[in-house]
Order: structure tokens, then C-alpha cells, then sequence
């Protein structure tokens, strides 16, 4: 063997011994837990990317498709923090503070945050945010200047979706709001509906790994009972009305008897919904009444009651008529007071109004004439009927927040406890619950419980929800009837009775070319000494055409400083109501439909 | 004849270094076709890729953009907008007084916007990738394998 060649085969052994020090050595790094985490670690963070997928919040619709509630385009504004360089941060914090109008000492805090792309660090930070719901010129503008100055080049921004109402404050107390949850009203009692749930996934950077994105499916849309028209009419009305009169709140209700659609719903105070949350519930303050702090309440129309007065007065008389008690022309002599255990009763006025019909009792709203009728009915029936008009129970109307307040009867005595200083039922209770006092209700109560007089005793499931569109199809809400308090001639003959009076008496609250049945209510104000306030609740429930009801109204006025009553007050906005409705509905003059249905 | 052979080589050796370089020629050229056909199929896979994530961005960029132009067309058309509208051409509201109804046998009434309905997402066929895309050259190569060789029932 030569000597060259064994310098050969030196060489060679040295190469291999080299190979198999380079396998050793990668072997023990593939293999060291040190080495193993670091690569896990590092690795990670350059090849994968947690990214949230988040669903688009379905819309809000009124019944004819106008948009109530949508999304607009928003971004967010920040830095990628590995990019700011201690050089940039004098240009960053003068450019962002002058754009987006905040303090520049906060920016430059925000903009040298130290850049920690560790997730499981408690310092993990790789992007600050400096500003929430760009607009797009906001971005363009950044654009523009990042083109002109490279010490910008690390500003940044994410595009995603706000909750919007185009309608701004209109409808927003049935309608609720979203910013960063949902609240109240429609977007609180169908937020499962509206957004789907927002998905979380880690992404391989490397684009040759194919993986399967995740399908988030929008949220439902909703279509609601309300027309926007009618809404929008009624808030004027009702925010002027509530000027002129200095109440300090009003609500009102439209809804359709037949089937329990509301039409429109408002009622005070109205919030900008395009803010903070604590801005927007900033406009429902603390009200002190009676030595007690409340605090506003979001939607009245189901969140607070109230005693209603004389608009009860209806069940009173619906009950006496249905279970053949009397009749329209059954005659009462009224003396102007009357005793129902212990407790004496005496009418509005303090008068006594001498040989009245049962029609006459409603014109006049007498109070002794309705404890007369609870006497004769007797207790049994009185409650049985209050209870089949499910006085006392929540509607499950689909909002949100709806309150209700015990209802004091024989059967329900005392709902606070036996505590002797709290509100309990005793015998002389039925007097004054047979004319709406000592009774609390919710403004959607007594319109849904009235509806059945209008839509011939039968009660209907008060509902918003028209349709849901979902998954490429729609689905409607089917109509239901919660109950039948009285029969159909009752409510026809009380329909009757109520369109003569309102008629007889030339009510305020009469509509040129239609007849309409009403009835006033004013509710004396209870406080912790009894009926003491001098303030009063001025409310009205009426519907029409009579003959064939295509609407119901309900209508209440906080407290109203220019009368305390309600014919004078709350008559003549309904009357102002039921002029607008019947031309925003298309329903024609009784004299026209007579005609019509005669071809 | 085998003798002839072995006979052949032993005279003439370079006969075997070419077959050796032949065969090593062989499998080099064996290896850089299947790298190079490596190389082109994660090309074409990573090109796929990049494009699936920019239609991808598009496409929420777009799903966003609609959502947004929907609200701002109702923004236009809301009902104080279009009451401010009216007012500025001359319009007034009507009253009883102003309408006169008159019978329309065909009429079918008011008729409402048309709304569009959120799509359904299967999710399961949705988010299920066929293998094809998944796999790499040698489960290729080692499923077809098999494959061949079950059907030729070894």
C-alpha cells in the first residue's frame, strides 16, 4: 500500500468521523428537551398565527325591509410594536395625536410598549391599538403619509365590523344596543340569533400547508313586526306632546289586535345608540321618587308599571257584560259614593251622577258605578275574569327586561310576606282595583290584555319578531292566542259601548270619518302616605275602525303638568295617532269601506 | 457465454467503472427528477396557498364592504333623511282631506324591499380537504403502492 494511499484513506476516515460527529450532534439537538422547547417555542411563533374568525352580526329590518340595525366598516388603528424604532416614536406620537385627537402623552405610552411576541408571557405584546373605529378616510389618510414618511411605517390597522342604526335614536328602546355585548330590547333577546359564535384558529404560515379554513356562518337576520313610518310618526307626536305638557315621560303602543304584531313602540328617553356603554346608559339616569333611587328604565312600555286608572275600567265592565251581570242598558243609580269593605268610594269628581245606562258609566268614568259592578259580579268572578285577562303576568313579549308586579287578590294575598306594613289584599281591594288603582301593570299588559276586547275576546301573544332569515330560508313567527277572556259578543257589545261614549261625549280623541272606541284613564300616583303626589298618569287605550280593528292604541303620559287629566290630555294625541295610522295603513273612511263592501 | 463475459472484464476493467458510474449517474439523475418534482409540486401547492389566503382576505374584505354599503345606503334613505328630503323638494304630509281612495281590484298592496337572506354554510363539506392536498410525495408513493399491489390481490 502506498503512502498516497493511505493519506487517502486518512482523508476518507476523517471525513467520515466529521459526517458521524455532524449525525451525533444532530441527533442530541433533535433530541435535548432544551433544544426541543426552543424550536417549539421559536418555531412556532414564525410559522403559525392565531387568527380569531369572527361572524357578521346579522340585521335588523322593520315589516317592509328598511334596515333598523346594521354594521358599518370600522378600523383600528395601532402599531406593530417590532417595527417602532426609538428614532420614530417623536414623528408616530405627532402624526397619530394630530389625526386622531387623543392626548399625546398617552400615545407615546401606548407606542413604546416593549415588543414581547411571547403568548404566554404576562407582558405579550405585539401590537398596540391607539384608536377604535377608524373610518376609511382616517385609513387613506394614513396611507398618504406612510408614502411620505418612514417613520410611520409601523402604524397599522385591523378592518372590522360596528353595530349601526341607521335610524339613529329612533326605535332604540325596543330595538336595545350592542357595543361590546348586547343590551336590552331585540338585540339582547335574540343576540344567540344575531351572532353566531366567533372562532378561534391557529394558521400554518407556510403556504403550501393546506388547512381547512373554519366556515363561520352569519349571524340571523330579523325581520320585525314594526313599521318604520308608523314609528317614526309616533315619535314625533308623542316627544311634542310630551313638551306641551310637560309630562316627564310619555309611551306609546300600536299593535295589531288580530294577531299581536306591534307596529310601533316608544317611549322616553330615547339614547344615541352610537356610543359607549357607559355613555348610552348614561341617558337613563337615577330618578328619585318618593325617597327611593330608580333608575330609568331602558323601554317603559315593559319595564316599569304603573297603576293605569280608569282605562281598567274596561276589564271591570268586559267582566260584568260576559258573565251576564248586566247588560248595555241595565240602569244604575248613581248617588256618587259607595262602601266596599269599609272602604268608601267616591267618583272623579266627587259627584253623584244620578240614573245612568252601563254606556253612561263608561262616558262618565265613574268610579262607584265599577265598585257596584265588582260587588255584583262578587269576588270569585271579579278575579277569575282579571285572571283569564292575565292581569299580573308578564306577556313574554320577545324583548328583553320585561318587569311585572304582583297582583293583589284573594287568591294572591300577600306577595311581599306577612310583614302587616307591606301592600297585602283585604276585602275593600276590589273597590279600587275595579277602577285601576291598587293595581300595577306595564303598559304592554294593558294593551295586550285590551286587544282581546278588540279582536273579538280573543287574546293574542304580543310579539316584534315577524320572520328570521337563516341558513338561505325564512321563517315566520305563527300568531298565537294566549287566551280567551270573554266571549266575542262581549267584546263586540263593549266595542259598541265605548264607540257611543267617546261619540256622546265628543271626545277629543274622535278621528273625522272613523269610529273608534276609547276609553280615558287617569291613575292618581301612589307614595309611601298614600295618594299624595298631586301629579297624576294620564293614559288612553282605544281601537278602530270599530267595526273591524285593525289597530290598537295605548298611550301614557308621566306626571303631565298642563292637566291632570287624561281626556284633555292623552285623548287628542291618540286622536292625532289614529289620523296618521289610517293613512299610513291605507284604511279607507267607514263611509268608503261601507261602500266597497256593499259591491 | 458466462465465461466470455467474465472473461471480457477482466481484460478490459473499465468496462466496470463505467457500469459503476452508469448506475451512480442513474440514481443522481433518479434523485434530482424527484427533487425537481418535489420542488414543483410545493411550488405549485405554496402558490395555491398564498393564492386561497388572498382570496380569502378578499373575500371578508368584500363580506365586510357589503355589510358597510348596506348600512350606508340605509343611513341615506332613513326616515328623518328622506322627511328632510321631502320637505326641501315642497312635499307635505298628507291629510284626509288630500286623499281620495279608490278601488283597485288588482292591487295587492303595499309591497316591501327585498331583503337578502344569510346563505347556509355546511360546515362539513366546507371545512373537509381531500387528501390529495394534504399528503406528501411519499405517502404518495407508498398509498399508490399499496394500492397497485392490492390489486394485484400480493
Amino acid at each position: 500500500m502506498g503512502k498516497s494511499l493511505i493519506r487517502f484513506y486518512l482523508i476518507g476516515l476523517v471525513f467520515i468521523a466529521f459526517s458521524i460527529a455532524i449525525v451525533y450532534r444532530l441527533i442530541q439537538i433533535q433530541t435535548d428537551p432544551f433544544f426541543i422547547t426552543l424550536s417549539e417555542t421559536v418555531g412556532n411563533q414564525a410559522s403559525i398565527k392565531v387568527k380569531n374568525f369572527e361572524p357578521i352580526r346579522g340585521n335588523i329590518y322593520d315589516r317592509w325591509g328598511n334596515l333598523l340595525a346594521g354594521n358599518t366598516e370600522v378600523y383600528e388603528i395601532g402599531v406593530n410594536l417590532n417595527q417602532v424604532v426609538t428614532t420614530d416614536i417623536p414623528e408616530l406620537v405627532i402624526y397619530l395625536s394630530s389625526l386622531t385627537g387623543i392626548d399625546s402623552n398617552m400615545i407615546r405610552e401606548r407606542v413604546s410598549i416593549p415588543y414581547n411576541p411571547n403568548p404566554e408571557s404576562a407582558d405579550f405584546a405585539v401590537f398596540s391599538t391607539i384608536y377604535k373605529n377608524a373610518t376609511k378616510e382616517m385609513v387613506a389618510k394614513i396611507e398618504d403619509a406612510q408614502a411620505e414618511n418612514s417613520h410611520l411605517r409601523s402604524i397599522s390597522w385591523n378592518g372590522r365590523l360596528m353595530r349601526t342604526y341607521p335610524e339613529n335614536e329612533m326605535g332604540i328602546n325596543f330595538l336595545g344596543f350592542y357595543t361590546s355585548d348586547a343590551f336590552f330590547g331585540v338585540e339582547s333577546f335574540y343576540n344567540n340569533l344575531l351572532s353566531t359564535t366567533s372562532t378561534s384558529q391557529i394558521i400554518k404560515m407556510a403556504p403550501y400547508d393546506v388547512m381547512a379554513i373554519p366556515e363561520i356562518p352569519q349571524g340571523a337576520g330579523i325581520v320585525l313586526t314594526i313599521d318604520r313610518e308608523i314609528q317614526s310618526r309616533v315619535e314625533q307626536i308623542m316627544d311634542r306632546a310630551i313638551n306641551e305638557n310637560g309630562a316627564s315621560s310619555g309611551t306609546a303602543i300600536i299593535m295589531n289586535p288580530k294577531t299581536g304584531e306591534l307596529l310601533a313602540m316608544t317611549t322616553t328617553p330615547r339614547a344615541n345608540p352610537h356610543q359607549s356603554t357607559g355613555g348610552i346608559l348614561q341617558q337613563y339616569p337615577i330618578e328619585h321618587f318618593d325617597g327611593s333611587d330608580l333608575q330609568t328604565p331602558f323601554n317603559r312600555a315593559i319595564m316599569q308599571t304603573y297603576e293605569p286608572g280608569s282605562v281598567f275600567k274596561v276589564f271591570t265592565m268586559a267582566a260584568a257584560l260576559d258573565s251576564g251581570t248586566v247588560e248595555p242598558d241595565t240602569e244604575f243609580l248613581d248617588t256618587g259614593i259607595i262602601e266596599i269593605g269599609g272602604m268608601t268610594i267616591y267618583n272623579w269628581d266627587y259627584g253623584a251622577w244620578g240614573l245612568q245606562t252601563m254606556t253612561g258609566c263608561m262616558q262618565h268614568s265613574l268610579n262607584v258605578c265599577m265598585v257596584w259592578l265588582a260587588k255584583e259580579m262578587g269576588t270569585e268572578t271579579f278575579y277569575n275574569y282579571l285572571s283569564a285577562f292575565n292581569i299580573g303576568k308578564e306577556t313574554n313579549i320577545d324583548l328583553s327586561g320585561e318587569v311585572t308586579f304582583p297582583f293583589l287578590s284573594p287568591s294572591n294575598p300577600t306577595p311581599f310576606g306577612s310583614d302587616p306594613n307591606l301592600p297585602r289584599w283585604y276585602d275593600g281591594m276590589m273597590g279600587p282595583q275595579a277602577f285601576g288603582q291598587g293595581v300595577a301593570v306595564t303598559p304592554i299588559r294593558m294593551i295586550t290584555s285590551a286587544s282581546a276586547l278588540a279582536n273579538q275576546g280573543r287574546m293574542m301573544a304580543p310579539h316584534i319578531q315577524k320572520a328570521i332569515l337563516q341558513d338561505g330560508r325564512i321563517r315566520y313567527y305563527n300568531p298565537k292566542i294566549v287566551s280567551t277572556p270573554i266571549k266575542p259578543q262581549t267584546a263586540k257589545t263593549l266595542t259598541d259601548m265605548l264607540t257611543v261614549s267617546l261619540e256622546e261625549e265628543s271626545s277629543t280623541a274622535l278621528v273625522n270619518g272613523y269610529s273608534v272606541a276609547g276609553k280615558t284613564g287617569t291613575a292618581e300616583i301612589p307614595t309611601r302616605k298614600g295618594y299624595t303626589s298631586g301629579l297624576t298618569n294620564a293614559s288612553f287605550v282605544g281601537w278602530g275602525p270599530s267595526d273591524d280593528p285593525q289597530f290598537i292604541v295605548y298611550i301614557w303620559l308621566e306626571k303631565p303638568t298642563s292637566s291632570i287629566w287624561s281626556s284633555l290630555v292623552t285623548a287628542p294625541i291618540f286622536r292625532e295617532i289614529v289620523e296618521n295610522l289610517v293613512i299610513i295603513m291605507n284604511i279607507p273612511p267607514d263611509s268608503v269601506r261601507m261602500e266597497y263592501a256593499s259591491r | 457465454m458466462k465465461k466470455q463475459t467474465k472473461q471480457a472484464y477482466r481484460q478490459k476493467p473499465w468496462r466496470i467503472q463505467t457500469q459503476w458510474i452508469s448506475l451512480t449517474l442513474l440514481v443522481v439523475v433518479l434523485a434530482i427528477l424527484s427533487i425537481a418534482m418535489n420542488l414543483t409540486i410545493t411550488t405549485k401547492s405554496a402558490h395555491a396557498g398564498v393564492q386561497v389566503r388572498v382570496l380569502e382576505a378578499e373575500r371578508e374584505k368584500l363580506e365586510r364592504s357589503i355589510s358597510g354599503n348596506l348600512t350606508l345606503l340605509a343611513q341615506i334613505l332613513s326616515a328623518s333623511t328622506m322627511q328632510e328630503r321631502a320637505k326641501e323638494m315642497g312635499y307635505v304630509p298628507a291629510t284626509q282631506a288630500n286623499i281620495e281612495y279608490i278601488y283597485l281590484s288588482e292591487y295587492v298592496g303595499k309591497e316591501g324591499q327585498k331583503i337578502s337572506i344569510p346563505p347556509a354554510r355546511d360546515n362539513a363539506v366546507a371545512n373537509s380537504i381531500k387528501p390529495i392536498y394534504t399528503r406528501s410525495l411519499w405517502d404518495w408513493v407508498f398509498d399508490n403502492t399499496f394500492t397497485m399491489l392490492d390489486r394485484e390481490g400480493k
